[in-house]
């Protein structure tokens, strides 16, 4: 059966809770491929055995938080040809892809019944490499890649490692609600609150008939998009017309962004309350919008009793659309689906509002009814990631 | 309860006498018209017998009637046969796309445009003479402007036109008359143009069947099989095409009978409508209870609401209106350059939306419509409109 080895880079530093850590991401990865497959290991190498086709195990396995690379392993019979044989396949694999570059190979030799020592596995093959592929150096000190040759009870055999994202796996620093907006910002919070090991739920505000339904099909297909990292996401879309036209009503024009969004808090905080989750997130970069001031954020803010995340608040417009591209939501974000009309939109809106002064226009606005009214009829749907 | 349709203007239902007679020429008469055979002789006369009758239909002789595939592209051959020779064109502010569009692309070659504006609904008559050069090789108007309804003077265009190159060449006046043909009488269109596009599938003919009914030659940039005349090359589709005659006559001898029809709804809906103070009639409630305006064709603005949530708010209500534009994002407003370029204020424009219809509408299916607006819009521009002062 194919077999995949996994390196999981900084969780191996976890010390007592690593076992923790380890289950997560076995559960993770087996839950994503949903059975056909075994995972085993110990000791920063753990291995997935699996007969499922090999373009969906390396989707998973290159889309799950905790793995930092891995490498499909080739087994042989303990003899020096057999193993050699298989060194040639990966190499030429190697050349194909890469070209010119550099290698050594490790060898490690577990069962010491094995004739040749590791160093002589390695000069052995190294060698053979070399002369069957032209564009292969030898080169013991920083090579472009490795060849590997473990002598255990079978021979395995691996070539370069792909790359993993990285991270915690999903889960293991429980969960948080994603407002997410359908904008270019707030997918790649989640995704890098994800990256941090936060089960993900998420909150849109919806605004019928001010929004189209084209907008809320934006966000779930974000939320598709989102499912590769973040399997089984939940989506909860909140009905917001009667909120907004609330405050549209009853408050000043240049207040009708913040009080939207302090409303919108308030709403999350309750359901992260409900739902038994532990913190907000939000897309919000320091000063990209007037909501997103030091000042407004610190209204807003004030209408959370959970720890409100921001990865992105430190991040470029670029340097967020660059995350937004290599995760693919950046194309999704740019359709020209509004998740708020113009409508609600002020000409000017505040900038730095007076903290007191604000607190007081919500309080007066009177919202919490409307609220409560708007989480009851929210609507649950979940996304697993397609493969 | 079935829905009600009141975008005629975006595209009409089809008709079933009309669609089966396309579905039986498509079945029976399959031959190519261009074949020597039977078959190819059955199409080719078939297409003649067509021809014949929409010649008798506009007066025109038999070269003149040139059968396209759309509106769109009728459009496109009068304005690319411009492009060998280049010059100058006058065109309106407020042409549908297929036209303003194309007229724009072709700046970027050797023609020059000129776009004139409107003011209250029509050509702005002063700037559109002194727009016209020596070089003009095009003036370009649209005979019904297709989201107010608006009849353009095409009388007094010809007579401007005629008076300032009395003597010398005059440019072509082409006349986009796809809100017109079938819809108001021929006498207010068809003698004053030198070329018209007309569209098929406004007036219940399957789509995919359009014309170029042209009084003065032009040389077409195109070449092909000689079909048309050589003035649109390629296979002729015989059953749109077939189907596209049948249903211009009947528009146009059906024609008073149908304004009639038509100007009962539009005139319900002015008098419930536009006694609303919240209802703005588009350009005017005086240009649209006029025969200056097309009885099929009502345009109106609900401010503040965006076109767009207005549509959403009565699609949801099961009536099918169209957005005279979109709703823009909050970064820009996206401009409805038609309503614009008529002359109407970008806060009317930004609200407004067409309610088009035909002889079929009913009263009953007005009443309701009217109706739903007040059930359903106009509490909620009250309620926007209630909000504290900025």
């Amino acid at each position: 059966m194919p077999t995949y080895l996994i390196k999981i880079g900084e969780l191996s530093l976890k010390g007592g809770n690593k076992h923790i850590f380890v289950k997560s991401l076995k559960w993770n990865i087996k839950n994503r491929l949903k059975g056909g497959s075994r995972f085993y290991g110990g000791f920063g190498r753990y291995y997935l055995e699996t007969d499922l086709p090999k373009a969906m195990v390396e989707e998973v396995l290159s889309c799950t938080f905790g793995i930092v690379g891995f490498v499909e392993v080739v087994r042989a019979e303990k003899e020096m040809s057999a193993i050699q044989q298989e060194a040639l396949i990966i190499s030429d694999q190697v050349q194909r892809e890469r070209g010119r570059s550099s290698f050594k190979v490790e060898a490690r030799r577990q069962d010491k019944s094995f004739p040749l020592r590791s160093y002589d596995i390695a000069c052995a093959l190294g060698k053979s490499i070399s002369e069957a592929f032209p564009l292969l150096e030898v080169k013991v000190n920083k090579p472009d890649w490795i060849l590997s040759v473990e002598i255990r009870e079978k021979a395995l055999i691996y070539g370069p490692q792909k790359p993993g994202l990285g991270g915690l796996p999903a889960g293991t620093a429980g969960k948080g609600l994603l407002l997410l907006s359908g904008g270019i910002d707030s997918p790649v919070a989640g995704y890098l609150m994800a990256k941090r090991g936060l089960g993900i739920e998420a909150v849109y505000f919806h605004t019928p008939p001010f929004t189209s339904q084209e907008a809320r099909k934006k966000v779930e297909d974000l939320c598709r998009i989102l499912a590769r990292y973040i399997p089984g996401i939940t989506l909860l879309v909140v009905p917001f017309t009667e909120p907004q036209l609330l405050i549209k009503e009853r408050a000043r024009e240049s207040e009708t962004t913040l009080l939207m969004r302090a409303g919108m808090m308030t709403l999350a905080g309750e359901l992260v309350k409900e739902r038994g989750l532990g913190a907000l997130i939000t897309g919000e970069a320091l000063s990209q919008v007037a909501s997103q001031t030091v000042e407004s954020l610190r209204f807003t803010n004030s209408y959370a009793e959970y720890p409100v995340f921001r990865p992105c608040i430190g991040l470029d417009k670029e340097e967020i659309i660059e995350i937004a591209r290599r995760i693919g939501t950046f194309e999704t974000s740019i359709l020209p689906y509004d998740d708020c009309c113009t409508l609600f939109a002020p000409q000017r809106p505040m900038i730095r509002p007076e903290f007191k002064k604000m607190r007081e226009s919500f309080q007066a606005l009177n919202l919490m009814e409307s609220l409560d009214k708007a989480k009851e009829n929210l609507e649950v749907v979940s996304f697993e990631g397609e493969l | 309860m079935n829905p009600i349709y009141l975008d005629w203007a975006a595209a009409a239902p089809a008709e079933k006498e009309i669609l089966d007679l396309y579905y039986e020429t498509a079945l029976k008469v399959y031959g190519n018209p261009s074949s020597k055979h039977q078959a190819g002789r059955e199409a080719r006369e078939l297409l003649s017998g067509c021809r014949e009758r929409l010649c008798r239909l506009f007066g025109l002789k038999s070269h003149q009637i040139i059968f396209t595939s759309c509106g769109t592209e009728s459009n496109c051959i009068i304005l690319t046969s411009l492009l060998p020779r280049g010059g100058h064109m006058v065109t309106t502010a407020f042409e549908h796309a297929s036209l303003y569009e194309q007229a724009r692309h072709l700046e970027g070659f050797n023609l020059n445009t000129s776009f004139v504006r409107g003011k209250e609904g029509f050509l702005d008559l002063e700037a559109f003479e002194k727009s016209l050069k020596d070089n003009t090789v095009l003036v370009s108007v649209m005979a019904v402007n297709n989201e107010t309804g608006t009849v353009q003077p095409l009388e007094v265009i010809r007579k401007i036109i005629d008076e300032k190159y009395h003597g010398k060449r005059k440019p072509l006046l082409h006349v986009d008359a796809v809100q017109a043909a079938g819809k108001i009488p021929q006498e207010e269109w068809l003698p004053w143009g030198d070329s018209f596009s007309l569209s098929g599938h406004k007036l219940s003919a399957p789509r995919g069947c359009g014309l170029v009914l042209l009084k003065r030659p032009i040389s077409p940039l195109w070449r092909g099989g000689g079909q048309e005349g050589g003035f649109r090359p390629g296979t002729e589709n015989l059953a749109a095409i077939t189907a596209t005659t049948e249903a211009l006559i009947r528009a146009v001898e059906d024609l008073e009978n149908r304004r009639t029809l038509a100007g009962r709804c539009k005139r319900l809906l002015l008098e419930e409508l536009g006694s609303l103070e919240e209802v703005r009639i588009l350009p005017s409630v005086e240009v649209a209870a006029s025969n200056r305006s097309s009885p099929f064709i009502l345009s109106l603005s609900l401010p503040p609401l965006p076109s767009e949530v207005t549509v959403r708010i009565l699609s949801e209500e099961g009536f099918y209106i169209s957005a005279g534009s979109a709703c823009s994002s909050r970064k820009e407003t996206a401009e409805n350059r038609v309503l614009s370029g008529l002359g109407v204020s970008p806060d009317l424009a930004f609200s407004a939306v067409r309610i088009s219809f035909s002889h079929k509408t009913t009263q009953e299916e007005i009443h309701r419509f009217i109706e739903a607006v007040k059930r359903s819009i106009i509490p909620m521009i009250n309620r926007l409109a209630g909000g504290k002062s900025r």
